[in-house]
């Protein structure tokens, strides 16, 4: 590993022999407890009028299954595979390379523990932990993939883990501004794009033409497309939000070019479709990111009556609502128009002011006919939990009732949130006879 | 289109006269276009011309004929505002063009900071008032400007880009004599029209002192802008794609207009927002065409 300043061998700073040994004991563990958290969740999703065009979307749900052996065939034959830890990464400039990119927050619960023995720190956020020991064992195949990761520092936790990364793999860090309503905050965010680009440039050996980029944008404009389709027609509640969770989340390491195709196909199924389930509950799920295979709290809400009908997640409607709309298909044009897409919109709480959330909460609440709110906080995602408290205050004064859910990687705390979750639907459907 | 069909009915540099023939009935209908006295065959007049003719010659008639024009601008400019600088404007139609030449060479616009944008923008102000106050002065008597009324008789006519822009295009298409006279300011101005409107996206909108006229009906004109602020989700599309540098229609979190002096109404930001309803255009409180999300991938002219 080069060190980024020089041509030095760099030390390794978290890792040593020990630990990478001890994670390496967990690799097995960690496959076979995805696999069976992955079949699990699969298996409770599965209702009768599921649309034909999920089947798609349930084959590629493994993480280590179909997908990962297509990109290992796509390595092989020379192709590059970049990863990348957070919703800020334009996956357009890696794609554009001709790469292909992938997102690998984790969600997988047992890769949570080799973390806990490197950090010492367990209070740390699981999702950061569970992609850690991901790497840590090398349990991923498509993570071990890649040739160069992109980690944006949004937070605390995924600031360090970028750093502890460098140990196993190579790394680009973007400096995520905090203030984005400044113009030196955009300016320095616009200056992190083009320095991601000169990275690839270099790590590639290829430089980027506007015709690249330009078709790599447009690639994912016609998803960016699909996926509105999608949220329009999920308004009726004629699929489960489970569902529609998974198609989003498939957007981190499927092919975008099939899974738009898919996408459009799941919309031609729905087309007329009536609801799942007409008396549930619709509740606008919000809050730390979900990662596919951590479906504890969307399942909890659809088996205890509620219908996921809109969500603001950055692992779930976030990633491909907002498009990205050039101006000018120049360079620099189109590179401005990328990085502004990827933060101004955005309702990250990394972000001060963060008004841009409730409004977008609120806007979504009156667009998909919300009766309530589920805020999902990760434990140990401060900025997340601060946000539920402010959200709570705005959703009071709007008499929408929310409820907040702290979840761990693991099932310790399932029943206790079933009946937190349970009494909260029970209370928006006995809003319906008493309103107010 | 329609701003190829205004160079031709409204202005009349190119081809006037064979359309329509000089009327002088005509002549008295004033639009903020730029075309005088000057102008072969020139079927109307423009507003900024007659005011600052009128403002010389009228201190004896304590500026009466100020009145037609002025009203006729009031009419049109009341209900539409700046309307007509994206639309019908014969400087205008340049801009847009150098801005698609751009685009196809490849290069970037130079972009204006917003705190930059409104020192340029109050310059049309600054430019308007110098115009108004000298040709006043050239009028009243105690002034004594005699010398002057050769040297520099009806003042903007002398800067204006137009000049040299269409009395060339005539001269070159045989409408005009080649000995047609053209001050040289006006043709070192057209120069830097030509330049800065290629570098910046419509700079001339910027600085126009016949748009600064029609900016001060801009803000109270039946045409307005508004913003559903519940639909934004502040992606700044609006900001980036506006030619004026508008940050309001950006900005605006509680206030549903966002209509300002600084635009020339081309709607860039409602064709180009991405939320269904969030931005539209209003006359007289009747929505005329409003914001609508559609893929940018689909659009003509977009090669896939």
């Amino acid at each position: 590993m080069k060190d980024a300043s020089g041509g030095n061998e760099r030390q390794p700073r978290f890792m040593n022999k020990e630990i990478a040994e001890g994670a390496a004991a967990h690799r097995d563990r960690i496959r076979e407890a995805a696999a069976e958290q992955v079949q699990k969740h699969l298996a409770a999703m599965k209702t009768q009028s599921r649309p034909k065009a999920m089947e798609y979307f349930e084959e590629m749900a493994d993480p280590f299954g179909k997908r990962a052996e297509e990109l290992k065939k796509f390595k092989e034959e020379g192709g590059k595979v970049v990863g990348s830890l957070c919703y800020f990464a334009p996956a357009e400039i890696p794609a554009a390379f001709g790469a292909v990119p992938v997102r690998f927050c984790s969600g997988i619960y047992e890769a949570v523990h080799p973390a806990n023995d490197l950090l010492g720190d367990a209070g740390l956020c699981p999702l950061v932990k569970s992609t850690l020991g991901l790497k840590m064992s090398g349990a991923s195949p498509i993570l071990e993939l890649c040739d160069l990761v992109i980690v944006p520092t949004p937070c605390d936790a995924k600031l360090k883990l970028g750093e502890i990364l460098q140990d196993m793999v190579d790394v680009h860090l973007m400096n995520m501004p905090a203030v984005k309503t400044t113009e030196a905050g955009r300016e320095s965010w616009i200056g992190e794009i083009k320095a991601l680009v000169r990275k690839l440039e270099g790590k590639f050996g290829q430089k980027l033409r506007p015709q690249m980029l330009k078709r790599s944008i447009q690639t994912y404009q016609r998803a960016q497309a699909a996926w509105r389709r999608f949220s329009q027609l999920r308004k009726n509640g004629s699929i489960w939000g489970r569902d529609a969770l998974l198609v989003a989340q498939l957007t981190f390491y499927d092919d975008i070019g099939r899974w738009t195709h898919n996408v459009e196909k799941l919309c031609d199924e729905l087309e007329g479709r009536q609801p799942v389930a007409p008396e549930a509950a619709r509740v606008l799920l919000g809050g730390s990111p979900i990662i596919w295979p951590n479906w504890k709290v969307p399942l909890l809400i659809e088996e205890s009556g509620g219908i996921i009908i809109a969500d603001e997640l950055c692992s779930g409607s976030r990633t491909m609502y907002d498009p990205v709309v050039v101006e000018e298909w120049t360079m620099e044009g189109m590179l401005v128009a990328l990085a502004e897409r990827y933060i101004m919109p955005c309702t990250c709480p990394s972000f001060s002011p963060n008004l841009e959330r409730e409004q977008n909460m609120l806007g979504r609440i009156r667009e998909f006919g919300a009766e309530g709110v589920v805020f999902h906080v990760l434990r140990g995602c401060h900025l997340n939990s601060l946000d539920a408290t402010k959200a709570d205050r705005v959703l009071r004064r709007q008499r929408i009732p929310m409820l907040k859910v702290e979840s761990e990687y693991d099932e310790g705390d399932l029943e206790q949130v079933r009946t937190r979750v349970e009494a909260f639907i029970e209370m928006i459907k006995a809003r319906r006879e008493s309103p107010g | 289109m329609t701003q190829i069909f205004g160079l031709v009915l409204g202005n009349g540099m190119l081809v006037g006269l064979p359309l329509f023939g000089t009327s002088n009935i005509l002549r008295h209908i004033y639009f903020p276009n730029a075309s005088t006295k000057f102008f072969i065959y020139a079927p109307t007049y423009a507003t900024l011309y007659k005011v600052q003719d009128t403002i010389f010659s009228g201190w004896n008639s304590g500026y009466i004929d100020l009145l037609l024009p002025l009203l006729i601008f009031a009419a049109l400019m009341i209900p539409l505002g700046r309307v007509w600088c994206a639309w019908l404007c014969p400087l205008g139609l340049p801009q847009d063009l150098l801005t698609r030449l751009r685009r196809r060479l490849g290069i970037r616009h130079i972009e204006i900071a917003p705190h930059h944008s409104d020192f340029i923008h109050s310059l049309k102000y600054l430019g308007l008032f110098v115009i108004v106050f000298y040709t006043f002065a050239l009028g009243a008597p105690m002034f004594d400007l005699k010398g002057m009324w050769n040297a520099l008789p009806v003042p903007y006519e002398q800067f204006d880009p137009n000049r040299a822009m269409y009395i060339y295009g005539q001269i070159a298409i045989g409408l005009a004599p080649p000995s047609t006279y053209v001050p040289t300011m006006s043709v070192l101005i057209t120069i830097l029209y030509l330049g800065t409107c290629f570098a910046a996206r419509r700079f001339w909108c910027h600085i126009c002192p016949q748009g600064a006229m029609m900016s001060l009906f801009n803000r109270t004109a039946f045409v307005r802008l508004r913003k559903d602020p519940a639909k934004c989700t502040h992606c700044r599309i609006c900001y980036r794609v506006c030619p004026m540098e508008i940050l309001k229609v950006y900005e605006e979190r509680e206030g549903t207009d966002v209509s300002s002096a600084k635009c020339v109404h081309c709607y860039n930001c409602v064709d180009n927002c991405p939320e269904d309803g969030c931005l539209s255009v209003e006359f007289l409180g009747k929505k005329i065409v409003q914001s609508k999300y559609r893929c940018q991938c689909e659009e003509r002219g977009v090669r896939t």
